[in-house]
């Protein structure tokens, strides 16, 4: 698995093309069916996996598990409503926002948050979330509580590409591909080796003469961005946004998705929302039940890789 | 006399009643081995501490390369041309031992150029120049044909060895080695002497060491330390020689 996920790590280029050939086939299987609900399946998919990538590069190069990734998600998503409602919804105007917007919280919050350790991370950047929650169900000029539809998805340029699914799709794929080759030689180069080297263990590296608190810093804005990047295309998806993108399960469900796939490589985030996505497609439509059917998948990968999950929570102890 | 690289001025600290540090002043010269022994808890730990700078002292003043560094934290100390090596081996154990030696190659290239450690987006492996330094040092310290091994797989002593390549490839203006000794073995123990040996002149250490063999066959100047205070500073004779030391530390069988 290490050695796997070490030949991968050194070909960021090769791991990206792969996974959006993957996506692409499925999604020319989906539009040659004429299916709408499976390329509109495939666009959440790839929007999903974008946010579980992020957070992948957080927990498994950066050793930062944070527990509230789902507010950079909505804050992505509210980005896109806020500035709908202002009348631009070209995507070279409301994506570069919803990166931006996301970013800023993640490194506002992260300011803070970096200033803890292990568990206590875990929690604050779960707090931040809930602030964030509510502070979004309490806009009442934006649906408050219960959200609020879109006027219209996103357009290029004044075209309206994203009106059917499969060219929401095709950008999310394109997005998720970006976030993979980009995070991927982020994560080989030396910004990438100082991150790892601190998160393995940061007294030596510390007395190195490195500080890595910016680089951790920089980690969360870079992370948080791509996550907002998600947020604004599950908001294009659903043409609605509401508080429920920030809630604390959103974030746990995103832990659940890099735990699944493996923290060791970023494809393991796009692994993890793949089976998740499925599961849910597949059991929500038997029972409303069917995150125990996700449990059950989880204790049973727990099992199987137990070490890569220890792995993962000794980083999270330590990180 | 050129300037002492390192002095201490007068440095107190205590926890509580307890006084760790009193009234240490110790300089170490450019060029010699400075040894710093004494007895289980004379205050030697404590005194690394402050030295490195994870530990604050309540009173005093340390000088380093001709700059008052009392306030500064260990990231800042090093930067200035602090390298050192644990007690307990800190090495990243997930990196290859090249890759150990290649972050602090990374880390010192900083100086005004601090830009090293931020780069996005070459590869880190693709640098000849950090490798090469890696390389260089690696083999300096008889590591070369273990270069691609995980530094947690490496025996104790190698690692020891691979610490000291890591401080080498950073090119210290000072090397604070705390008990480097410490849990080796009789062939390791003497391979590693050998290896501070070759070193010896080259650059200024202040050995922290238990084990007076080591000491004696290092040392320029002994300073020691008892119940936190400089009992002697002087050449291995007289230090040697000295009765205070002798009940205090080395013992009679210990008599070298």
């Amino acid at each position: 698995m290490s050695a796997m996920a070490a030949r991968l790590n050194s070909k960021p280029g090769l791991a990206a093309l792969a996974v959006a050939l993957a996506f692409l086939v499925a999604l020319g299987l989906a539009y040659g069916l004429g299916s709408t609900y499976w390329m509109a399946t495939l666009a959440r998919m790839a929007a999903l996996a974008l946010s579980a990538v992020s957070l992948s590069f957080l927990v498994g190069q950066a050793g930062l598990v944070s527990f509230g990734h789902g507010a950079p998600v909505g804050i992505g998503a509210y980005a896109l409503l806020v500035a709908g409602e202002y009348g631009m919804s070209d995507l070279l105007v409301v994506l570069p926002l919803a990166f931006l917007a996301a970013a800023a919280f993640s490194a506002l919050t992260g300011a803070i948050a970096l200033r803890t350790r292990g568990v206590y991370f875990i929690m604050i950047t779960l707090a931040f979330a809930q602030m964030a929650y509510y502070v979004a169900a309490s806009l009442s000029a934006f649906g408050g509580d219960d959200g609020m539809a879109l006027a219209a998805r996103s357009t290029l340029l004044g075209a309206r590409v994203l009106r059917r699914d499969h060219g929401l799709a095709l950008l999310a794929i394109l997005l998720l591909g970006l976030a993979l080759f980009l995070l991927g030689r982020l994560a080989a180069s030396k910004f990438g080796l100082v991150l790892r080297a601190a998160k393995d263990n940061e007294q030596k590296v510390t007395a190195l003469g490195l500080s890595p608190y910016g680089h951790r810093l920089a980690a969360l804005a870079l992370a948080g961005g791509a996550a907002g990047l998600s947020g604004a295309l599950l908001a294009n998806q659903a043409e609605f946004v509401a508080p429920a993108y920030m809630n604390w399960h959103v974030s746990g469900l995103a832990i659940v998705m890099v735990a699944l796939g493996g923290a060791g490589h970023l494809v393991g985030g796009v692994i993890g929302a793949v089976v998740v996505t499925l599961l849910d497609e597949a059991l929500g439509h038997y029972t409303q039940y069917w995150k125990l059917g996700l449990g059950l998948v989880v204790v049973g990968a727990a099992l199987l890789r137990a070490g890569d999950l220890r792995r993962l929570l000794a980083g999270g102890a330590r990180g | 006399m050129a300037d002492p690289i390192l002095r201490l001025e007068h440095l107190a600290k205590s926890y509580g009643a307890l006084n760790v540090t009193q009234d240490v002043c110790l300089d170490v010269r450019p060029g010699e081995v400075h040894a710093l022994i004494g007895p289980n808890g004379a205050g030697k730990t404590t005194l690394v501490g402050e030295i490195a700078g994870a530990v604050r002292p309540d009173a005093g003043r340390i000088v380093f390369a001709g700059r008052d560094v009392t306030h500064l934290g260990v990231a800042a100390r090093a930067r200035l041309g602090l390298g050192r090596v644990f007690q307990v081996s800190q090495v990243i154990g997930g990196f290859s031992a090249r890759e150990n030696v290649m972050l602090a190659a990374l880390a010192h290239q900083g100086g005004p150029a601090r830009g090293g450690a931020w780069r996005m987006w070459r590869p880190a492996r693709a640098d000849a120049a950090l490798a090469g330094a890696a390389e260089a040092a690696l083999a300096r310290v008889g590591l070369g044909a273990r270069a691609d091994v995980p530094a947690g797989a490496l025996a104790h002593g190698e690692r020891r060895a691979l610490e000291l390549a890591m401080a080498l490839v950073q090119a210290p203006k000072l090397l604070l080695l705390d008990e480097p000794m410490a849990g080796t073995g009789r062939a390791e123990g003497a391979r590693l002497t050998d290896l501070l040996l070759g070193l010896k002149g080259t650059l200024p250490m202040l050995l922290v060491e238990h084990d007076t063999r080591t000491v004696f066959a290092l040392a320029d100047r002994i300073t020691v330390l008892i119940g936190g205070a400089v009992a002697i500073t002087g050449a291995p004779e007289a230090v040697r020689a000295n009765a205070e030391v002798r009940r205090a530390y080395l013992g009679e069988e210990e008599a070298v």
